[in-house]
């Protein structure tokens, strides 16, 4: 078979240029450690690279979630802890308060601090977290949960919503607790044999009153709807605690499933160096062969021999 | 000697000729399409000494050219296919590279846009984290603006290298036909110069490069050469070459048509698959063009999808939210010179049916109309006729000034969906981040149910299960159209659907008929109709499960107006007519102004022919009972028949103007009895109300008719008169308004009479008329029926919209004719009832009733069991715990929740919503369609790497014949010399010889 020169000198430079292009892609790849250095190298594997990269996106968006819901329920947590502390004096000044030897005078001494005591709650009820947010307010952030209406009375003000955050794929978790639950109203019977809802400040207001007005019976039926009170706070930080808990619980199974993307991401997209290498090194030998062997062969000439 | 010596001779010239073309072959090693020359030689003739051939020598016969025709063709296909790969792998990995790109690709943009509207989600009441959101939507519209725009500039690229490639076609063949042209001087193959050939032979290699070709070659060399196969468009034939053109359509890149002579007589050209130009369509039409249109969709469905969660929500403001994007497309209107209108405004109205097509409008006087022309396909649609625009295919176009006939328009639309993409809010507050409405219980609440409101996307009402809408009878209240319904008092005959704006609902019943409507609530709100037995009751709520199966039926509403109707609504059941507003448009020096007076006209109406009862019996009889009906909410007496008496129009005039001082509407009456002058019967006689008119003999013209008729006013108590039309009018005569006309024949067995009536007694009609309007109701025993005695058709009015779907019954024996008319559909006034407050009172455990905040009007009462979940407008309430008696929970808007996150939480699950073709969400559809883009580029690669093989085979082929190897040529040389030297020794021996001869002495 007749091989052409022109022929013998095309081929050796295309296969030449061929295998130097390979050298160049493996240096490139080594020199910013990924696997492909443009997406069309392998569309199948950015294609995967992207899916990877957005659950890895969608678990951070969770991780910020889980981080304003802690931070949310830790002001939830503190203002809680200190209501219990204060309902928990509220009640033993409650049962101080109805013990029959006190006079008159005492108990005027005990509803100054119960008065001092239900504005420290007032205070606690309409406690705001970090962005400034009320927290008991329901979804009426900017609304101050406890303040008087138009009658002078002491009311909820906030709405009853829930906010739901989503913390991962499956799950969402309660952001808030209304303040209509925190600081809860409790039914008190009416002399006519109705009953009727009190809400918390006026428990506290009633009972103040009782103790100025020296109303002993109203004292005694305080101290059983006082103890209701705190009860609920009690439920209260049950609650928060559990959802603490969920939150932390969350976050440990957040950072696992976090760990596992980036494991797949890294071996979707990162390099295998010592395999790297070792191609490089074989590439280059077959260049270098390719380039010794262009140089005898075109050395040969007929030529040379006819003298 | 002599031979010796011309042998000799004539071999070193050959050898010298052999010498050169060897020389020629090194010469041209690396000369592109040389082909190897080889010189031929031959035997001379030899000449015949007695009985034997001498032989004289050899000759140079011919230089061939080293070629095979097979090879050649083969590496002409085997280097179209090849080529046909490379565009499309180089244009498909940047497709790849610009979609797929970790910072550039809509990936992370969509992934950013959700982890804000996430954050978002976790404070709503955050500004910053509202910025933020603003920011990332922001970067999110421009991220699908720049990649369309990078889309954009792929398909520009290709398009200008498809013009680059059909132009050097163009040129190759061009200089083709000028070789076939040089060819053509020679008869013979082999008499034509090598280099001839070779250059031909070039050119169809680089045209082949460009796309497959089919050649054929004459016995002389010439050849032809077409596009395709050997049944393509010719594009060489002799010495004539014909120019090959592009045509790109701009709405679809996918479609490129090819076209031989673009500027002579435009001939379709074949279809081009290989080569440099069909690799480059078919990466338009199967890889660029169904990408950009996915990515569009992609743009729309997005867009669609967040605006429709967005514009539902509530903004920080309490306000109800907007579109957060828009998509707009960019027009280009250009227009011939001396067009009245400079100035078009283009709008997408309906996204959904707008195509991207570009259109020519013209405005047409004759037809009073816009004619629109789709460019691409040729369409014709004529416009509804409006000087002022139109809406074609989704936009909405409108000129400023009113159109001239015959103006033109060329619509190009400019930008893909993709490209328009853009935010619309800028304010952090606009966001809607909340739900609509919200659900508290009321903190007199002794119950400790907790309670939860949810949006659910279906209805749970979806419309009544039997009764057609009312649009199926057509917007024509008349009697002519009426449609006859068969009363049922199970399934309702006809359902007003909501948002029908100012429905009217007309029934036709006889004077003894017992049919009535009835109008109920989904929820059993009886709303107009009669009173009802409790059986009825339970079969009119049992036979149609569009009736809520817990409610109760409720008659607290029936019939009721002002502000003690169901939801306020202006409902009539009845006859109602109402003062009109007539606007006068004044007229300046420029026409007709903009500037109107009003004049408001009283109520008016007319009935049809009342009642004609004649009471036979002993005692008067009541036509109408009384306090059966009510006019303008006045009971009406008794409508009472003397014995032997007959009733008529001017007696029902009378009783209705006897409450005249109470209802305001003053009634009249008129007999009239109208006559086509071709029926009048000029050989009978008449007489009227038992006066015969005329002298007893036979009168000949209408007036002459009319004349007799007049002459017996003072007995008959009619006048007639000839109307400009020719017809003779009979009515009563002045004091006797609306009194009954008995016409009849002095011929007693004539059925007819002169005027060509039957001969029978004719009653007239009512004219009612008041300041403010004249309406009919029924009271405790009064039925349709009692209308019709006054000549009066029964109709069901609702003045407004209607905000929910009522259901109409058709009650009573038998079937009556049922008409309607109706507005315009109000589905704004339908959407804003969704939002209208309403509070679930519970009346016991076990029952509460739904309560319109806005009218108090009392919707449903429902039964209730522990654990069920109230439905009302959409919305779902669902308690945890049990509500008791005297609990109370409202359902009212969310306007100052902005701590509510409902609505951020439905954007932030679009993410996971499968939104594309129902299977795929938005970033799935992104990655598949990068990767349905790389795997064709992918194809390519391997299709490429394949040809490339047989490529090198058809290379290595061809070149084994024409190619020039040095070693071979050194070999030829030396054995050329060597010949050249021994044939230079045949001179030598031939002097040698020559020298022997002379030296003989």
């Amino acid at each position: 078979m007749k091989v052409s020169t022109s022929q013998i000198f095309e081929r050796a430079m295309a296969q030449m240029s061929a295998q130097q292009s390979k050298v160049a892609n493996m240096q490139t790849q080594l020199a910013t450690g990924k696997q492909i250095i443009r997406p069309s190298d392998n569309p199948d594997q950015a294609g995967l690279i992207q899916r990877l990269s957005t659950a890895l996106n969608r678990q951070d968006s969770y991780a910020s979630n889980l981080g304003a819901l802690t931070s949310r329920l830790k002001a939830e947590e503190s203002a809680l802890m200190t209501t219990e502390n204060i309902m928990q004096r509220v009640r033993e000044l409650a049962v101080q308060a109805t013990n029959d030897t006190l006079s008159t005078s005492d108990r005027k001494i005990i509803a100054t601090e119960v008065k001092a005591l239900r504005n420290e709650l007032l205070s606690l009820a309409n406690t705001q977290d970090v962005s400034g947010n009320y927290v008991f307010a329901g979804s009426m952030a900017r609304t101050k949960p406890f303040a008087e209406n138009a009658q002078g009375t002491l009311v909820y003000q906030g709405d009853s919503n829930r906010i739901m955050v989503d913390i991962s794929d499956q799950r969402q978790m309660q952001l808030n607790r209304p303040g209509s639950e925190v600081y809860s109203s409790i039914v008190r019977e009416t002399a006519g044999g109705t009953s009727e809802r009190v809400g918390f400040f006026s428990v506290l207001d009633d009972f103040s009153a009782a103790l100025d007005n020296n109303n002993t019976a109203q004292m005694q039926s305080s101290l059983g709807e006082i103890s209701q009170l705190t009860q609920n706070t009690a439920i209260a930080i049950a609650d928060v605690g559990s959802r603490m808990a969920m939150a932390d619980f969350q976050t440990d199974a957040l950072n696992d499933v976090k760990a596992r993307y980036q494991q797949l991401l890294s071996n979707a997209e990162d390099l295998d160096y010592a395999s790297a290498i070792t191609q490089l090194t074989s590439e280059m030998m077959s260049l270098e062969a390719g380039q010794s062997s262009f140089a005898k062969i075109s050395q040969l000439s007929l030529f040379d021999y006819i003298r | 000697m002599a031979d010796i010596l011309s042998i000799g001779a004539g071999a070193t010239q050959l050898y010298r000729q052999a010498l050169s073309t060897v020389s020629n072959n090194i010469a041209n090693l690396n000369t592109v399409g040389y082909s190897r020359q080889v010189s031929e030689t031959s035997e001379n003739s030899p000449s015949q000494q007695g009985t034997v051939f001498i032989g004289s020598g050899a000759r140079l016969d011919n230089i061939e050219r080293a070629y095979d025709e097979f090879a050649e063709s083969s590496l002409r296909d085997s280097s179209s296919q090849l080529s046909t790969q490379q565009p499309l792998i180089n244009y498909a990995n940047r497709v790849v590279d610009i979609m797929a790109s970790q910072s550039s690709g809509l990936s992370s943009a969509l992934d950013q846009f959700f982890a804000a509207a996430s954050a978002l989600s976790a404070d709503p009441a955050s500004i910053n984290l509202r910025s933020s959101f603003l920011r990332d939507a922001e970067g999110m519209a421009s991220r699908f603006r720049e990649l369309s725009t990078q889309l954009g500039a792929v398909e520009n690229e290709t398009r200008e290298s498809i013009e680059t490639q059909v132009g050097a076609l163009n040129s190759l063949t061009q200089q083709l036909a000028f070789v076939n042209k040089e060819l053509n001087k020679k008869l013979t193959l082999d008499s034509q110069p090598p280099v001839l050939l070779d250059q031909r032979d070039r050119i169809l290699r680089q045209m082949s490069e460009i796309t497959k070709i089919h050649v054929a070659e004459s016995p002389s060399g010439l050849v032809t050469a077409r596009l395709g196969g050997s049944a393509g468009s010719i594009l060489v034939e002799g010495k004539v070459s014909y120019d090959l053109g592009a045509v790109f359509d701009d709405v679809n890149p996918g479609r490129v048509d090819l076209i031989i002579e673009p500027y002579g007589d435009k001939r379709v050209a074949s279809t081009v698959n290989s080569g440099m130009l069909g690799g480059l369509i078919n990466f338009r039409t199967q890889t660029l063009a169904p990408a950009m249109d996915s990515f569009d969709h992609l743009a729309q469905t997005l867009v669609a999808e967040v605006n429709q969660i967005h514009s539902s929500g509530l903004d920080a403001r309490g306000q109800r939210g907007t579109d957060l994007f828009a998509i707009d497309p960019v027009f280009q209107v250009t227009a011939p010179a001396g067009n009245a209108n400079a100035d078009i405004t283009i709008s997408v109205v309906k996204p959904d049916d707008f195509a991207y097509a570009s259109f020519k409008m013209t405005w047409v006087n004759e037809q009073n109309s816009w004619r629109i022309e789709d460019t691409a396909t040729g369409a014709v649609t004529l416009a509804a006729p409006s000087a002022r625009g139109f809406e074609y295919a989704g936009l909405s176009v409108t000129v400023a000034t009113p159109a001239v006939d015959g103006e033109t328009f060329y619509i190009e639309p400019i930008s893909r969906p993709a490209g328009g993409m853009r935010l619309l809010q800028s304010d952090p507050f606009a966001i809607a981040t909340a739900e609509t409405m919200r659900v508290m219980g009321s903190a007199s609440n002794i119950g400790e149910a907790k309670v939860t409101l949810t949006y659910a996307p279906e209805p749970a009402f979806d419309g009544f299960e039997y009764g057609a809408s009312i649009f199926a009878l057509g917007n024509n209240p008349s009697q002519d159209a009426a449609q006859l319904v068969k009363a049922s008092d199970l399934t309702p005959a006809f359902v007003i659907p909501k948002g029908t704006d100012q429905a009217n609902v007309m029934l036709d019943v006889p004077y003894d008929s017992n049919l009535t409507f009835q109008v109920m609530t989904s929820n059993g709100v009886h709303v107009l109709g009669h009173t009802l037995s409790a059986n009825e009751q339970v079969r009119m709520l049992s036979g149609d499960s569009g009736f809520s199966a817990d409610s109760t039926y409720s008659a607290n509403y029936l019939n009721a107006t002002g502000s003690s109707a169901y939801l306020d609504l202006d409902l009539t059941y009845g006859f109602l007519a109402r003062d009109v507003e007539r606007k006068d448009w004044l007229v300046d020096s420029n026409g007709i102004s903009n500037e109107y007076t009003t004049t408001t006209l009283n109520a008016a109406a007319t009935s049809g022919d009342v009642r004609l009862q004649t009471n036979d019996a002993a005692v008067a009889v009541d036509l109408i009972a009384a306090n059966s009906l009510q006019l303008n909410g006045v009971s009406l007496s008794a409508l009472s028949l003397a014995a032997g008496s007959t009733s008529s129009a001017a007696q029902m005039a009378t009783w209705l103007n006897s409450a005249a001082a109470n209802t305001n509407v003053t009634a009249s009456a008129q007999t009239i009895i109208e006559v086509d002058a071709e029926n009048i019967d000029f050989t009978q006689q008449v007489k009227i109300n038992g006066v015969l008119i005329g002298n007893g003999g036979l009168l000949t013209s209408t007036a002459a008719l009319a004349e007799a008729i007049n002459a017996k006013t003072a007995q008959s108590n009619v006048v007639a008169k000839v109307t400009y039309d020719g017809k003779l009018q009979i009515t009563n005569a002045a004091g006797y308004e609306g009194e009954n006309i008995t016409l009849s024949n002095p011929n007693g067995s004539a059925v007819k009479n002169a005027l060509g009536q039957i001969n029978k007694t004719y009653v007239g009609q009512l004219q009612l008329e008041a300041a403010g309007e004249i309406r009919l109701t029924f009271g405790a025993a009064g039925v349709p029926a009692d209308l019709a005695t006054l000549g009066l058709r029964t109709g069901i009015y609702v003045n407004g919209p209607v905000t929910e779907e009522l259901a109409v019954f058709v009650t009573g024996t038998g079937s009556a004719g049922v008409a309607a008319g109706f507005g315009a559909p109000n589905n704004e006034a339908a959407k804003q009832s969704l939002e209208q407050p309403f509070t679930i009172q519970f009346s016991s455990a076990n029952q509460y009733s739904i309560v319109d905040d806005a009218t108090g009007t009392v919707v449903a009462t429902r039964s209730y069991s522990a654990g069920d979940e109230i439905k009302h407008k959409g919305f779902v309430i669902a308690f945890d715990g049990n509500p008791i008696a005297g609990d109370v929970f409202a359902v009212d808007s969310n306007s100052d929740g902005i701590g509510d996150n409902s609505n951020m939480l439905k954007i932030v699950a679009l993410q996971d919503k499968e939104l594309i073709d129902g299977s795929r969400t938005l970033s799935e559809a992104y990655i598949g369609l990068v990767s349905v883009v790389g795997s064709k580029a992918a194809l390519a690669t391997i299709s490429r790497d394949a040809l490339q093989v047989v490529y090198d085979q058809a290379v290595e082929a061809k070149d084994q014949i024409s190619g020039v190897s040095l070693d071979e040529e050194a070999a030829q040389l030396i054995r050329f010399q060597q010949a050249y030297q021994a044939s230079a020794q045949i001179i030598q021996v031939a002097s040698k010889l020559f020298d022997s001869i002379l030296s003989i002495r």
